[in-house]
């Protein structure tokens, strides 16, 4: 995920729509697409997407710089995809969706893989091995230690490899 | 090491964290003979390709969408709360300080001593210039500077998320004989206190060196990962090798000790001065950045990136100079080791700029090493006295002239027992002796395999390329006594300087070229033996400038188990790692030890890549070979490719 020119996010921080919309450019695809992975809907993933940028602009100013901006937005965007799905009733979902890799048996293959992940391994696993982000930038998203990121890619990667050890050995 | 330690390595080393060397080395070794761990990162690696590599999205634009909702909310929430100033997270204080303006005014007869350089470069722009000729005039400019004062603006971009952008200004002093000063001082608002500021000092008073500085960590790393950052301050040994740090940014001599790897771009007007604009890899250019080895944090750089370099072509000093990323495909995995987001090729991620120049010289005081006293330095006429021993020195010491005799300390120091210094501007000699130097290897800062040199007068010494923050090597080991030699004159000089030495040099005793142990010995062979031995009637076609430093023979209970041989730039200041060629007598590849490793094609025959080690193997003509060195794979595959066809052939 690239980062923002900071004279555009401080523009934006105090309060030039201009800036604003820069900003919603630079970072709406990776948005999108983050909601995408937690919703598998659409629909829903747009809805998460607009009011991801909704609560960024009023929290602006809340934002410290202690982190990377990238990582504050999409920790946002995780709480809205959150009550979105708490609002639908609808949990987690599972495995990648259709798109994200290159050909269709592979993917098969990861979304079978993926099945024997907990949730919150996927979701660490995604922002790590989908978005590129550090595990720094993971915890932040997350709100959880670094370290416990690093050990849940760590528990995630074994599962994932057994189930497809698993898979080689069912065909 | 257990397979799970293993495997939690393998997997937080595939998402850039840094490993110690003692831990990657561990987990390579234990990944390598475990077939296990073998297949957990072979499948890591098989999960993360099948993931990235997607097809593109069509993504929705929201932006109307979004704006229309933001514009909503604000008319509702009024004026006020946008009113309100952002707090000062990232504090970048742009410094526009007329750096055009100041450099006009500081070049013009800025460098104190006289500069005056023939050469073509007088005349009109754009003219063909030759790296070879640019080299000659800086080394002309050398002995002629005594002193210098100038401050530079550092920007460095990419250290970390939270610091993307940092500036530094730094102060660079000389004063002839061999005083150097080099102070750097960080301008950067951090956004927390976990940060320490790159506030750096070295003060080299030749023979003494002082520095002080943090030890590096970004502060956004977690506590547990680095060690904690304080500010040393160390004091080198008085008789220190090192090559004076900030020699180059006056005048860079150690840069253009050889034209080998250095291209010209062109004149061009900068800041309303001639300048010739050269580039070069930043492995290449490494004296030009003696602040990154001095402490503090720095962003990472690849050996490959690209360093753009400004010379006025009135006084060959540097004026500006930049490190642009590499385009080269193997700088991606490089940027997820290090955890770096990929780097454009064009953005600039660290920009050197002289801002002023003094006219006036520095005054002798700002050289004080801080709580050193004067280390001894004793007339010549009274050093036999006190070290019991003549000092062997040059009786020819080409334009240099004798500034110091250093008597070191204890006789059990490891130091030398006396040291002598020649200088003449920038250039300097030191000369260090030992009469009671017993080995198992040369005395001074050589490695055992340097180069076998036959000196013009007769004799023979062992030399080496500058390198590490050392200038060029020689060894003497004579009749009763040891030398060396550590200089930054051309290699034909300090020859001649060497040739004039009373010592005539012989070859290391025969235990000093032997090693052993557990039934292995390693004998050193004559390149030409080398070669016999590894069925080449000649040496391999290597990149321009190299040649065969050394060799050795390995055997395990008298049976031969390999040969290795070394190729080196041989004349070049800057020169990396020597390229290093390995034959054994088995037929076959050992398994593969690394998902990372990949087939290649080299003509006739199939070779193994394995990037991490910048290794390339293969198996012909009955026997194993390997070859690993600090270049790029299309020049190992070449040089490999020449070798299958000879022995083919």
């Amino acid at each position: 995920m690239r980062d923002l020119d900071p004279r555009t996010l401080e523009r934006a921080r105090s309060g030039d729509l201009h800036a604003f919309e820069e900003l919603v450019r630079a970072y709406q695809a990776e948005v999108f697409r983050f909601a995408w992975h937690l919703t598998r809907d659409w629909s829903l993933a747009e809805d998460v997407t607009q009011e991801t940028f909704l609560r960024t602009f009023r929290f602006m100013g809340g934002f410290r710089g202690d982190q990377r901006f990238g990582s504050w937005l999409f920790s946002i965007a995780r709480n809205c995809a959150m009550d979105v799905l708490r609002r639908t009733r609808v949990s987690l979902p599972e495995g990648v969706p259709a798109g994200t890799v290159a050909d269709a048996s592979a993917r098969a293959e990861l979304n079978a893989a993926l099945r024997s992940v907990t949730a919150e391994h996927r979701e660490t696993f995604l922002l790590v091995e989908v978005f590129g982000m550090s595990y720094q930038e993971t915890a932040d998203v997350l709100g959880v230690a670094v370290g416990t990121v690093k050990s849940r890619m760590f528990r995630a990667r074994q599962a994932l490899c057994a189930a497809i050890a698993d898979e080689e050995a069912g065909t | 090491m257990n397979c799970e330690r293993a495997q939690a390595l393998v997997s937080a080393r595939m998402d850039g964290v840094y490993l110690t060397a003692s831990q990657a080395e561990a987990t390579d070794v234990h990944v390598e003979g475990c077939a296990r761990c073998r297949v957990f990162e072979e499948r890591s690696a098989r999960v993360r390709t099948a993931v990235r590599i997607r097809p593109a999205e069509q993504i929705p634009d929201l932006t109307g969408a979004i704006m229309d909702r933001v514009v909503r909310e604000r008319s509702l929430a009024g004026r006020g709360r946008h009113a309100k100033r952002p707090g000062s997270w990232v504090a970048r204080q742009g410094r526009n300080r007329g750096i055009g303006a100041m450099l006009a005014a500081a070049l013009i007869g800025t460098l104190v001593g006289s500069l005056l350089v023939g050469g073509p470069w007088q005349g009109p722009a754009s003219r063909p210039v030759a790296v070879a000729a640019v080299a000659r005039s800086i080394r002309d400019v050398a002995p002629s500077i005594d002193a210098f004062q100038a401050t530079y603006g550092i920007v460095e971009r990419g250290l970390s998320p939270v610091v993307p952008e940092r500036h530094l200004e730094m102060d660079v002093a000389f004063l002839a004989p061999q005083r150097f000063r080099l102070d750097v001082h960080d301008l950067t608002s951090y956004p927390t206190t976990a940060w320490t500021p790159t506030d750096l000092t070295y003060i080299e008073d030749m023979p003494s060196t002082y520095r002080s500085g943090p030890t590096g960590c970004p502060g956004d790393l977690p506590p547990n990962v680095c060690p904690p950052t304080r500010t040393t301050v160390s004091r080198a040994s008085d008789v220190s090798a090192a090559a004076p740090l900030p020699a180059d940014l006056i005048l860079p001599i150690a840069t253009f000790g050889s034209p080998h790897g250095v291209q010209v771009v062109g004149d061009e007007e900068l800041d309303g001065h001639q300048a010739l604009q050269v580039q070069m890899s930043f492995a290449r250019a490494a004296p030009m950045f003696p602040f990154l080895r001095l402490g503090g944090t720095w962003r990472p750089f690849f050996a490959g990136d690209r360093v753009r370099l400004w010379l006025d072509t009135t006084t060959w000093a540097p004026i500006r100079y930049d490190v642009t990323p590499s385009n080269d495909p193997a700088r991606r995995a490089w940027e997820m080791r290090f955890g770096l987001p990929p780097e454009a090729p064009n953005e600039p991620i660290l920009e050197v700029t002289a801002e002023s120049v003094a006219a006036t010289p520095p005054p002798a005081a700002l050289f004080e090493i801080p709580g050193l006293g004067t280390p001894e330095q004793v007339p010549l006429a009274d050093a036999a006295k006190r070290l019991g021993y003549v000092p062997s020195l040059p009786t020819k010491p080409g334009g240099l002239g004798l500034v110091a005799v250093v008597v070191s300390g204890t006789s059990a120091s490891p130091d030398p027992g006396s040291i002598v210094v020649y200088a003449a501007g920038l250039d300097y000699l030191r000369l260090g002796e030992d009469p009671g130097w017993k080995g198992p290897g040369p005395f001074g800062p050589l490695d055992e395999s340097s180069q076998r040199i036959v000196l013009p007068g007769g004799g023979v010494a062992f030399y080496e390329p500058a390198g590490e923050g050392l200038g060029r090597r020689l060894a003497i080991h004579g009749p009763g006594t040891d030398l060396y030699i550590e200089t930054n004159v051309p290699l034909p000089e300090l020859l001649s300087i060497a040739s004039s030495i009373p010592v005539r040099g012989e070859d290391f005793p025969g235990r000093w070229r032997l090693h052993g142990t557990g039934g292995l010995t390693v004998v050193r062979i004559s390149p030409n033996d080398a070669l016999k031995i590894a069925g080449l009637s000649a040496i391999p076609q290597l990149p321009a400038g190299y040649g065969l430093e050394s060799a050795e023979r390995e055997s395990r209970h008298r049976a031969l188990t390999g040969v290795t041989m070394r190729f080196r730039e041989r004349d070049t200041d800057a020169a990396g790692p020597p390229l290093i060629l390995h034959v054994e007598p088995r037929g076959s590849l050992s398994p593969p030890s690394s998902s990372a490793q990949s087939r290649v094609e080299m003509g006739t025959i199939t070779g193994r890549w394995t990037p991490s080690r910048s290794l390339l193997e293969w198996a012909d003509g009955g026997a194993y070979w390997s070859l690993q060195g600090d270049v790029d794979l299309r020049t190992l595959v070449s040089i490999g490719s020449s070798i299958a066809q000879e022995v083919s052939g």
